[in-house]
């Protein structure tokens, strides 16, 4: 008897123990990240917190965030520059981590690195104004094709739908490549050597050496970084924001703002949130996919 | 054991320090309680005379009320009306907050805004009587706003560059047209006219441009009862607009630049006329004293009649959820007293709202100028109870990007744009 209750207590104890470790935590976190994102939910189904007495409205926020007329827009760029974004992010973070991962002097190689991750450095304000101040009509970009051309350029880079489009996968490749960059140099750096040597005994040339060694032992960081990328871009507000407002005429247009929009211009925060709630749940999908990935690992 | 001890007694000293410290901070708070602060959050002071003449002002204030404490909280313009909101619904809002008229409808439909009609009748200080009426247009007959400064929006133009041309400052809207395209010259990047069409700045082309031409030419969107696009006057500003485009005399850039950037190119003398409001005198006398610019009202289209002016204002009100509201309306009532008032506009460089105010002595010719168009010209202010006035002006402003961009005629952009308009404001 007295030993069932020692067991008892001692379980108790336990149990108090490992609560006074995670419990704080675990109360932040819900408070910081659960509460919100289950407010965000709940404000979904009705048609304007901010407005005292705001009545419940099901579903019916849900039906004009897929009635929008600009909805075909949004879901277009979204996947075109998400497409285009990581896809450029990858070509361009493995091609500079191969690079970088060569046998150079040491100090001309730390230089290299500092200067490729400068794009990840600077706050997403200060890379909006830069680039803006290149791709106006009367800006660097243009100046410098007028002087390679011969005749004044003016092309107005984020003003036309299309180009917009483009610009702004550029722009947004070169601030994020550094991500991947120095993903790839770190899964590089660990790939034994002994495997090129084995491949090179065997006559392997350097496009076999790439390819079968390099991409398949860099596979596991390229999936991670790539979902991770994925999760990133789909989310990203400050940049686009900044550089178009999603325009022109809605051509460069988010969920995240279609979801701004609709809280800060058209002050419909049940829209807003059922808007949010959507982009949620697409997150989700990559997030479960790279939580799998992490766990396979 | 000594060692133990000296341990123990530090603790005991810790913990007493540890419970003396919020009870001698809780008499220290008692002490100050009998000073309430007012945040008041507005744009204004972004501006550095403007924030000089603030402090001051707000130290004068203090003085005279020793009961109260201001704390000037200030943010970019656009941030201003985001805040506004958001703290609203947190439960944080200022106890005064600057107000531009265009956001006023919005904020009382949000329940964000407080009536201020009794606060004004009970004031021996405050007559209504004795401000321009383009703020105090009611809102379902109640009052939101404390007229404070008074812009309007007129056709700037650079004096240099039209005398180079040999031109007069224009009389009708071809004189507009003919002038832009006689003063562009590519080649050395000068152009006859610019505008702001972007979506991404907060106050966008539409009411910076698009609204002022429509009431230079007597139009209005309110028609009969219904917001409208389709009418003679915005379809004649949609024209100008599409001719100066066609003729290659606007600047490049109208969709992706923002208010600030059309200013700075006609501050260095790259462009011949713009539209924008007098706020920019005093910019301008700052950022570019030796520019040769003249200011004037848009004329009308055929230069007969009289032009109105799209009115624009900085104006204060008070949050419905304001947790010291005879404390902000004691503000607000000092800074509309009228010597405040007349010395603000000095320090400001700006025209205060109230009549009987002269140009104070000292002021600049253009604001003496500004201020004898306002007695001489009507102003208009329709997006002041314009439900959805944001995104219906977001709206045109596409309408806009579409026509000078060419994509679309100018019937087809604004069909569409009535559409939307349609749409949001469910009529």
């Amino acid at each position: 008897m007295i030993d069932t209750n020692l067991q008892t207590n001692k379980k108790l104890r336990n149990a108090l123990e490992a609560f006074s470790f995670t419990g704080p935590s675990a109360i932040i976190l819900f408070c910081v990240m659960l509460l919100p994102l289950i407010l965000v939910v709940v404000y979904s189904f009705f048609q304007n917190m901010v407005v005292e007495n705001s009545p419940f409205v099901g579903f019916s926020n849900y039906m004009r965030f897929f009635t929008d007329p600009d909805i075909f827009k949004m879901v277009r760029f979204t996947i075109v520059f998400t497409i285009g974004s990581v896809f450029l992010h990858l070509a361009v973070g493995l091609l500079l981590a191969v690079k970088l991962n060569t046998n150079i002097n040491r100090f001309a190689l730390s230089i290299f690195r500092g200067i490729f991750i400068l794009p990840w450095v600077f706050t997403a304000a200060v890379v909006a104004v830069a680039w803006q101040l290149i791709l106006l009509p009367q800006g660097i970009l243009n100046s410098m094709f007028s002087v390679i051309i011969g005749q004044r350029v003016l092309v107005n880079w984020l003003g036309k739908p299309l180009i917009a489009m483009g610009t702004l996968i550029v722009v947004n490749a070169w601030r994020g490549y550094p991500f991947c960059m120095t993903s790839f140099l770190a899964g590089l750096q660990s790939i034994p050597e002994s495997l090129y040597e084995a491949a090179q005994i065997d006559g392997a040339g350097r496009s076999q050496l790439f390819f079968r060694i390099t991409l398949p032992q860099l596979r596991p960081v390229i999936l991670s970084v790539v979902l991770l990328d994925a999760i990133w871009t789909l989310n990203l507000f400050p940049l686009i924001w900044l550089l178009t407002g999603g325009g022109p005429l809605s051509a460069t247009d988010t969920i995240a703002t279609f979801t701004y929009r609709y809280a800060f211009v058209d002050y419909q925060f049940g829209l807003a949130s059922a808007a949010a709630t959507i982009g949620l749940l697409v997150t989700m999908v990559f997030t479960v996919f790279y939580v799998r990935k992490q766990k396979v690992d | 054991m000594k060692h133990f001890i000296s341990r123990r007694v530090l603790l005991v000293l810790l913990a007493i320090a540890l419970i003396a410290s919020p009870l001698m901070a809780q008499g220290q708070k008692e002490d100050e309680s009998s000073v309430t602060t007012l945040r008041f959050l507005q744009w204004w002071a972004t501006e550095g005379r403007v924030e000089e003449s603030l402090e001051g002002l707000i130290a004068e204030f203090e003085a005279e009320n020793p009961e109260y404490e201001v704390e000037l909280v200030s943010l970019p313009f656009g941030e201003t009306k985001t805040q506004i909101v958001t703290n609203h619904a947190a439960g944080t809002i200022a106890d005064v907050v600057g107000l531009n008229p265009p956001w006023t409808r919005e904020f009382y439909d949000l329940g964000i805004l407080e009536p201020l009609d009794d606060y004004m009748a009970n004031d021996p200080n405050f007559n209504k009587s004795d401000y321009f009426g383009a703020s105090m247009a009611p809102i379902n007959g109640k009052t939101y706003l404390a007229p404070y400064n008074t812009l309007s929006f007129f056709l700037y133009y650079n004096v240099d560059m039209f005398e180079a041309a040999g031109l007069d400052a224009p009389e009708s809207w071809d004189d507009i047209i003919m002038a832009a395209k006689k003063l562009t010259d590519i080649n050395k990047n000068k152009y006859g006219f610019s505008l702001s069409m972007s979506e991404s700045a907060a106050g966008n082309g539409s009411i910076l441009s698009l609204y002022p031409l429509l009431y230079a030419a007597n139009g209005r969107t309110l028609v009969d009862g219904r917001y409208s696009v389709q009418t003679d006057e915005m379809v004649a500003a949609m024209n100008l607009l599409r001719t100066m485009s066609e003729n290659g005399s606007i600047m490049p850039g109208t969709t992706t630049k923002t208010e600030p950037m059309v200013y700075e190119e006609f501050s260095l003398g790259n462009i011949g006329m713009m539209i924008s409001n007098d706020g920019h005198v005093a910019t301008l006398a700052q950022s570019a004293p030796d520019l040769n610019y003249g200011i004037m009202p848009i004329p009308t289209i055929d230069g007969s009649g009289k032009a109105e002016l799209r009115h624009h204002g900085w104006d204060m009100g008070m949050p419905a959820k304001g947790k010291n509201k005879d404390g902000a309306w004691k503000f607000i009532s000092f800074l509309h007293q009228k010597d405040n008032m007349e010395r603000a506009g000095l320090e400001m460089m700006k025209n205060p709202s109230m009549y009987g105010i002269d140009a104070p002595e000292g002021a600049s010719e253009k604001i003496v100028e500004v201020k004898g168009y306002f007695e001489e010209y009507a102003m208009v202010e329709e997006l002041m109870e314009m439900p959805s006035a944001s995104a219906c002006w977001t709206e045109l402003t596409k309408a806009g990007m579409q026509i000078v961009d060419g994509s679309k005629t100018v019937d087809e952009a604004l069909a569409e744009c009535q559409k939307a308009w349609d749409r949001i404001l469910g009529q």
